[in-house]
């Protein structure tokens, strides 16, 4: 059936997306919440996992659908989030925020009306305080909470943030995976599992024939005959898929959009940061088979990545869809898709799903050309860059078979994960070396609020400044530990959830467990991530200590009073801190002591076992973070001012690098990559001036000539190389002039930014996000010198 | 032995070949009121030691790609030619880029060790050379001519309105150049303003009032280059 041209088809896209910015209220996750209520009682004597397949699809028979006249494919997320992401929200505020901890507080992002009443709302939240998933994840905040009040560490349960693997369902149908579960034979617990797996699977089912009638329906009463034709086609294409194998590119789509649709309500409310995985691969056998040409195949992958994006600020957070890459022999696995993808992104420019791209030594020059104009149009949304070389050696130095490799991806933000095998829980820990060393220095006391929250240390300053290792790296021991403990303790509550659509789309067919068993293994990989923040500050610290006590030792009690008074009245002071080596000038003593801290503070994270016996997996990145647990954090002996931000991810502090990219991209090559197998981030802000070419495309290769290659694929790179970053490519004078006139700047009210793995219109953010972004361009650290 | 720098970072092909770690060493012999690095003009840079340099070097090799390496530029680089020299024989596999003014005794000795040597040709009229920068023009020349003997130059003219934009400056380039052998190449580099606002912290007065040049102006002296088969580039 002809639903018409590529540009009749972005038209739509472009109606369709402007139609979902115009909605502000979500409420479907909330009604989701009532559902599961209601039916709390009628399934409350079958085992958990089939209650949830029952409940979810209850929630697929009863959740009010309907059909925009410009969608081409059926399906929505937006019942599935509220109006909850902190950084795009107006109302937050740094000083106020205390993370995602209270899974009640999202009663507070929707709005009181006729329909839902502030009585009805209540009456919710009363009931969820007293589910047993709430009441046990409150007793571990409340356990803990002398240490995430002030962010020693911070915890959190992992929803959403994984990569499912649809591949199956798409190519062989629902049906087909239904009838794979009820072949397999297991103990009693795996058949349960199983059975609760089927459920959800039927869930889809329900779903895509609701969708069906409905589409029939508005092709009934419709008096325009387009619309009527692409009612009329979805309804064709759903009377196949997700029940069956797709044949077409359109059927692929339509059915995965379903899949996504309902592992999504699955984990309503904000399941952040599910991820595509390799869209380009996903989707190319089926353009294959029709043949399709590069710009209808664009014009289909517009509206799937309108699907990504959810009412007025795009709610649905971090979804993370990745093009290129390689395969475990080397060879590149680039397509026409993934230049379609390209297009499609380009043209839309949307906040959402973030885009990532996978490279390698071999990566063509067309993808580098393709990228051009994203990284040079101002204001245009911009991939994230991870290297596939160093990614697999990563990855197989850490357990992943070679098979896998080429299905690493990326979850939310940078969190590598193998496509639909790994359960990796990669914000489940959060750990704040800039707090630790301040409670090392005071002895356990916060220089913030002055409460005893550490280890009592009653030794002299001098001694306190020479042990300043030691002290630290074993209060760095004492808290993972706490950490830990705390973090499986919020995996285990949320095991009280179980998700046996996610399982059954993660491996748990084969398995026949839960994705979020605590006792049997359901995915084929598995770990606990820990965020940890601070690298470069602790670094920096511990170099301007050594300074002082070579040059000035008489000083040592003069730097625990002026940290302990954020430097006032001890400014010489804080100006001799300033200058001593910092990390990023390739400066050999700052350098080395970065790789040292970075190193041991892995060792420790990973030495940490999860719920399930398996490694914590150290991620160096701190997405927004920085600023949030910097607040929390006092003054340094690097000289750094209390309540200031931290460095970013693996980044040296702001203002710390001023000798320009070169010398910062020296010092970053020297990092353990190796032992960051949770992920890392870096950030560099790059004038645009900095690059020649006359055109995109040979701008494109220009940035891999200067950016790319020598970070990423440098043949004099000791050990293995980074294997992240992102950039932006704006000066802070730029930005100012959009926030000061974003009507002449940003005419369309969309000015994309990356703010740190995701990106996000500029204009939505919070002012404090927006100052953060223009701090971190840092443009000294990154810049040429003029001649 | 001592070194004396008033900047350092890298820099993309502007100075030399490829990726480049670029020193500017302080102190000049001449006294140009365009200079955009009017800091360098003075012996006032930071000192360092020629070991630390090596070392600095020698750890920055990574980022020496697409054939780049190191550049000394100013001030007047040759000013301080022991220095540059012991670092040049203390590292075999750098390459090397002297930018200079070409005006002083140890320019040549330290030329010959560059694998790529840039000069800065400001006028070919001496009187005006020397009015103007201080230069000494008789030098300039026999530099450029010895040099040129053993080694390929890249020659910059510094094209400024109302010193060496006009016909006289003109004829004087095309004849000096159709006097050598032919183993340089010649760019021309329009005035701008890059240095104004440091002259004014340091200071000081920017004298050049009206420097800017015309697009007819620069076809014409590239027009006139090509016309005698002077190869002309831009990097």
């Amino acid at each position: 059936m002809n639903i018409g041209n590529h540009e009749h088809l972005t038209y739509l896209a472009k109606e369709l997306f402007k139609e979902e910015r115009s909605l502000k209220k979500l409420d479907g996750w909330f009604r989701i919440k009532e559902y599961r209520r209601e039916t709390d009682e009628q399934f409350k004597d079958l085992p958990p996992v089939e209650k949830a397949g029952q409940q979810l699809k209850i929630i697929a028979e009863r959740l009010p659908i309907s059909i925009s006249k410009f969608a081409v494919f059926a399906g929505t997320q937006r019942d599935a989030f509220a109006r909850s992401y902190a950084l795009i929200n107006p109302a937050f505020r740094v000083e106020t925020f205390s993370g995602y901890c209270d899974p009640t507080a999202v009663y507070d992002d929707i709005d009181v009306d006729d329909e839902f009443t502030k009585e009805r709302i209540e009456k919710m939240r009363a009931y969820d305080k007293e589910t047993p998933f709430v009441k046990e994840l409150s007793k571990v905040y409340d356990k803990y909470s002398e240490y995430t009040d002030e962010v020693a560490f911070f915890i959190e349960q992992v929803t959403g943030h994984v990569i499912p693997d649809m591949r199956p369902a798409i190519k062989y149908g629902v049906k087909h995976l239904i009838r794979e579960l009820d072949k397999k034979e297991g103990n009693d617990k795996q058949n349960s599992h199983r059975k609760g797996m089927r459920y959800a699977l039927e869930a889809v089912l329900i779903l895509s024939e609701r969708y069906r009638n409905l589409a029939l329906e508005n092709a009934e009463k419709t008096d325009d005959a387009d619309e009527k034709c692409r009612l009329l086609n979805i309804a064709e294409a759903l009377e196949k898929v997700p029940a069956n194998g797709a044949e077409t590119l359109f059927e692929a789509i339509q059915s995965f959009i379903l899949l996504w649709q309902i592992m999504c309500l699955e984990q309503a409310p904000n399941p952040f940061a599910f991820s595509v995985g390799n869209a380009d691969r996903i989707f190319e056998p089926y353009r294959k088979m029709e043949n399709l040409s590069r710009e209808d195949t664009a014009a289909l992958l517009k509206h799937l990545l309108v699907f990504y994006n959810v009412a007025d600020r795009s709610w649905a957070i971090s979804q993370n869809l990745i093009i290129g890459g390689k395969d475990e022999n080397g060879n590149d696995l680039t397509n026409e898709t993934s230049f379609a993808l390209f297009d499609a992104y380009y043209d839309m420019n949307m906040p959402q799903p973030i885009l990532s791209v996978k490279l390698h030594k071999n990566t063509p020059d067309s993808v580098y050309e393709a990228m051009g104009k994203f990284f040079f149009t101002p204001g245009c949304l911009t991939p994230s860059l991870f290297n596939d070389d160093a990614m697999f050696e990563v990855l197989s130095t850490h357990g992943v078979k070679t098979e896998h490799l080429a299905d690493y991806s990326i979850a939310g933000c940078q969190e590598p994960l193998i496509m639909g095998k790994d359960s990796g829980n990669t914000t489940n820990s959060w750990f704040n070396l800039g707090k630790i060393l301040e409670l090392t220095l005071t002895g356990g006391y916060s220089e913030i609020t002055g409460k005893k929250i550490g280890k009592t240390d009653d030794s002299s300053a001098i001694e306190k400044l020479q042990n300043i290792r030691e002290k630290f790296y074993a209060n760095a021991e004492t808290y993972a530990t706490l950490m830990t403990d705390a973090a499986n303790g919020a995996s285990k509550a949320l095991s009280l959830l179980p998700v046996p659509f996610l399982s059954a789309v993660m491996g748990g067919i084969e398995s026949g467990y839960d994705a979020r068993d605590i006792v049997n293994q359901g995915t084929p990989y598995n770990g606990s991530g820990c965020l940890i923040h601070g690298t470069s500050v602790v670094a920096d610290s511990f170099v301007a200590i050594d300074c002082l006590l070579k040059d000035r030792p008489e000083d040592a009690d003069k730097l625990i009073d002026a940290i302990k008074n954020n430097f006032e009245g001890y400014e010489e002071l804080r100006d001799y801190l300033l200058s001593c080596p910092k990390f990023g000038n390739n400066n050999d003593i700052a350098d080395k002591e970065a790789v040292e801290v970075t190193s041991k503070i892995a060792d420790i994270v990973a030495s940490k076992k999860n719920y399930l016996g398996n490694a914590f997996r150290p991620d160096f990145s701190t997405p927004s973070t920085h600023l949030l647990y910097g607040y929390w954090v006092g003054a340094l002996p690097d000289g750094r001012k209390s309540r200031e931000m931290l460095n970013y991810g693996i980044d040296p502090l702001h203002g710390d690098a001023n000798q320009g990219l070169g010398f910062r991209t020296l010092s970053q090559m020297k990092l353990p990559y190796d032992k960051m197998c949770g992920g890392c981030a870096s950030h560099l802000g790059v004038d645009p001036k900095y690059f020649k070419g006359e055109t995109y495309e040979a701008k494109g290769l220009e940035f891999r000539t200067k950016i790319v290659a020598p970070l990423f694929f440098n043949p004099l790179q000791q050990g293995i190389a980074p294997f992240y970053m992102y950039l932006n490519i704006t000066t802070p004078e730029m930005l100012r002039k959009v926030l000061d006139n974003p009507k002449k700047y940003a005419p369309s009210g969309v000015y994309i930014m990356r703010i740190h793995g995701t990106f996000v219109n500029f204009l939505d953010l919070s002012p404090a996000i927006q100052q953060d972004i223009i701090t971190r361009l840092d443009p000294d650290s990154t810049g040429g010198i003029e001649c | 032995m001592k070194i004396n720098i008033f900047e350092k970072g890298f820099n993309y092909s502007q100075d030399g070949p490829g990726n480049r770690l670029v020193y500017h060493l302080s102190g000049c012999n001449m006294v140009c009121p365009w200079c955009s690095n009017p800091e360098g003009m003075n012996k006032n840079g930071k000192e360092y030691e020629t070991d630390e340099i090596i070392r600095e070097i020698k750890s920055s090799a990574p980022m020496f790609f697409d054939g780049g390496g190191v550049t000394f530029t100013g001030g007047e680089c040759t000013l301080q030619s022991e220095a540059i020299c012991e670092i040049i024989n203390s590292l075999n596999d750098i390459s090397f880029c002297i930018e200079s003014n070409a005006d002083t005794p140890d320019f040549l000795y330290v030329a010959e060790k560059c694998d790529t040597v840039i000069v800065d040709y400001k006028s070919p009229i001496q009187d005006r050379l020397k009015l103007v920068t201080g230069g000494n023009l008789a030098t300039i020349e026999n530099n450029l001519r010895q040099i040129e003997k053993i080694k390929h130059i890249h020659i910059r003219i510094p094209l400024i309105h109302s010193f060496n934009d006009d016909d006289e400056s003109l004829e004087g380039f095309t004849e000096f150049f159709n006097s050598l052998n032919g183993n340089f190449d010649v760019e021309i580099l329009p005035y701008h303003e890059y240095g104004r606002e440091k002259w004014l912290k340091l200071g000081k007065e920017y004298t050049v009032n009206d420097g800017y040049v015309n697009k007819e102006t620069i076809k014409k002296f590239v027009d006139k280059f090509r016309l005698n088969s002077i190869k002309v580039i831009k990097t």
